[in-house]
């Protein structure tokens, strides 16, 4: 991301930086045995008594440093940018070539060891004997003292040669941009000889933004809408490691410039070996350049960045910091800080795995005593299709309905079902007369003559039984 | 579109009760736009009720057939006038059965009427199942201009 944004901004910053003529020449080339022209093995004796030098803590007064007060911790991004702006005059194109052939050859890791001590050495409350170091250091690149316009050459070179804009930017996330990539190993991804043991500093802090660039940058502090105060103790807690390099306000003073390079490398920065870190710095001064360097692009993912050497070992955070997302790398309790906000992420993954089209269950049952109820009496439907053809508008409705009940009282009528024979008035038959009729009085004559015909005999028979006996 | 006023409803109530006289007074009082639409949206519905409480659940073309026919032979009006074909294919169609979009507004209307006026005389409804079969007569009319 940073780097496609160094790309959008054009060259033309490099080339107004040399194209300044108040400005001293380059310095000549590496002439070894010239007089007043430093060889390289000078500048590796020179690194090296810089480092004894260094082991042995100095005075403060001893570092000449520039007037300009104390850059704050979360303004070194800008520092970049905003020295490129303020002290135009100080980008020496002597210098910028110094830079150039310095990061070039072996010679130059006594200079990169001076700009990766140069930040503690800057950012240092305290002064921890990084003045002695520089002095070797500028001993190493010409024997002679460091002047504020020498701290600016380092970084100025630096970023000159990698064409990154001077030009200070708002809020700095492009110059914080600037102040990692000007780090000439981290850059370059040059091995640095495992013999120099600044070279071994400045590729520990390769990923860092090269602190040692800010620290000669004397430029007033930014100002700055944000709270430096609660920045200052998040960072605090995050870059405790990187105190063997500095002290503990200069790892502070570390975070806070880190805090505004949050988009600066989103590649990974090509790893020196391990070989030639220090042993303390490679956990320690690791993980916090991770972090660094896989800052989120907003603020609220800033601060989680910073809180994630909290949660996770430096060791760890450093290996698997590169290729995943944010949110897996935070680990809450050995569970990602994802599972433990959104639980159902993964279901909602799943669910998306689904492919076959969702199917009612309830399609194969039967139909609901309502439903049938409805199916049964179809009126509806049927009422419908009388809708659509069975309801006529008429304009002479009240003549046609007319005719139609004219017709309709007919239909009133019942029709006949058997015979009737309609009377005017009823009618009562009166009981029928009997009479002796001829011949029921001749089968009563004859009745009774047989009657008194027997009776004669029976007389005529007794009155002759007493004669007889008489 | 005006609903199915109360006049219409008082007009048939009456025609269908056998009272010719208040029907015929009425039926001059109604609105004749309104007659065009809302009057034979009540006849229609009225007519569909009552097809349906008589052949709703035992519907078969014999009995149709022989409704139509005795609606026939009530008169000699009838007999010469009423469509048998018409009667029928309308009676069918308040079954689910057929269409009736070929046939005229006015013969539809006529052949309504005079089939509804069968049908509540053989139902020998009492003035109370009269006023429901009313009711349910002016729901659907009033459905039916929906």
């Amino acid at each position: 991301m940073g780097i496609d944004r160094a790309g959008d901004v054009p060259d033309a910053n490099v080339e107004t930086v040399e194209d300044k003529p108040d400005r001293p020449p380059p310095p000549p080339p590496d002439k070894p045995g010239t007089d007043g022209y430093p060889s390289r093995a000078d500048s590796r004796s020179g690194a090296a008594a810089a480092n004894e030098t260094s082991a042995q803590p100095t005075d403060k007064t001893q570092i000449q440093k520039p007037e300009a007060p104390q850059p704050s911790r979360d303004t070194s991004g800008e520092q970049a940018s905003t020295v490129a702006e303020n002290k135009p005059g100080t980008f020496a194109s002597s210098e910028l070539s110094e830079g150039e052939s310095s990061s070039k050859d072996d010679g130059v890791a006594g200079e990169r060891k001076d700009t990766g001590h140069a930040q503690t050495d800057t950012y240092g409350t305290s002064d921890t004997g990084q003045a002695s170091k520089e002095a070797g250091d500028l001993g190493g690149s010409g024997g002679r003292e460091q002047t504020p316009d020498d701290w600016t050459t380092s970084q100025d070179s630096s970023t000159a040669k990698m064409g990154k804009p001077s030009t200070p930017t708002d809020a700095g996330e492009q110059g914080q941009n600037e102040g990692i990539r000007t780090t000439p190993s981290a850059e370059n991804g040059e091995p640095v000889s495992a013999d120099a043991p600044s070279g071994q500093d400045t590729t520990a802090t390769a990923d860092r933004p090269s602190p040692g660039l800010e620290e000669n940058i004397p430029v007033p502090p930014a100002p700055r809408d944000r709270s430096d105060v609660h920045r200052k103790d998040d960072a605090d807690a995050a870059y405790e490691g990187i105190t063997p390099v500095g002290d503990a306000s200069a790892a502070t003073t570390l975070t806070g410039s880190a805090e505004d390079q949050p988009q600066t490398i989103d590649k990974p920065q090509p790893d020196p070996p391990d070989a030639a870190r220090p042993v303390a710095e490679v956990g320690a001064a690791e993980e916090p350049a991770t972090t660094l360097t896989e800052s989120a692009e907003t603020p609220g993912q800033r601060l989680d960045d910073q809180t994630e050497p909290r949660n996770e070992g430096n060791a760890e955070g450093a290996d698997t910091a590169e290729g995943r997302p944010l949110g897996e790398r935070l680990v809450v309790d050995g569970k990602p800080v994802r599972d433990r906000i959104d639980p159902l992420a993964a279901a909602d993954v799943d669910a998306e795995l689904v492919t076959e089209p969702w199917t009612d269950p309830t399609a194969d049952l039967p139909p609901t005593g309502k439903e049938l109820s409805d199916m049964d009496s179809d009126k509806l439907s049927r009422f419908e299709r009388l809708r659509r053809e069975g309801y006529r508008k008429i304009d002479d409705g009240l003549d046609v309905t007319e005719k139609g009940f004219d017709l309709g009282v007919g239909a009133f009528a019942r029709p006949p079902t058997h015979a009737e024979t309609r009377t005017a008035q009823p009618e009562v038959v009166e009981a029928p007369h009997h009479a002796v009729t001829a011949g029921e009085a001749a089968s009563g004559l004859l009745a009774a003559g047989i009657v008194i015909g027997e009776l004669v005999r029976w007389g005529h028979g007794k009155l002759t039984e007493k004669k007889e006996r008489s | 579109m005006m609903p199915v006023t109360d006049d219409q409803v008082a007009a048939l109530r009456a025609y269908l009760a056998g009272d010719f006289d208040t029907h015929k007074q009425l039926h001059r009082q109604l609105d004749p736009v309104a007659a065009g639409t809302g009057y034979t949206a009540l006849i229609a519905g009225a007519f569909f009720e009552a097809v349906d409480r008589r052949f709703g659940k035992n519907d078969t073309n014999a009995d149709v057939v022989e409704f139509v026919a005795s609606v026939r032979t009530r008169s000699e009006r009838l007999a010469d006038e009423l469509d048998a074909q018409i009667a029928e294919r309308l009676i069918r169609h308040s079954l689910g059965s057929g269409s009736i979009a070929d046939l005229e507004d006015a013969a539809v209307i006529r052949t309504q009427i005079i089939l509804l006026a069968g049908l509540i005389s053989d139902e020998k409804l009492d003035n109370a199942e009269l006023d429901q079969f009313m009711t349910t007569a002016r729901q659907l009319g009033d459905q039916l201009m929906r």
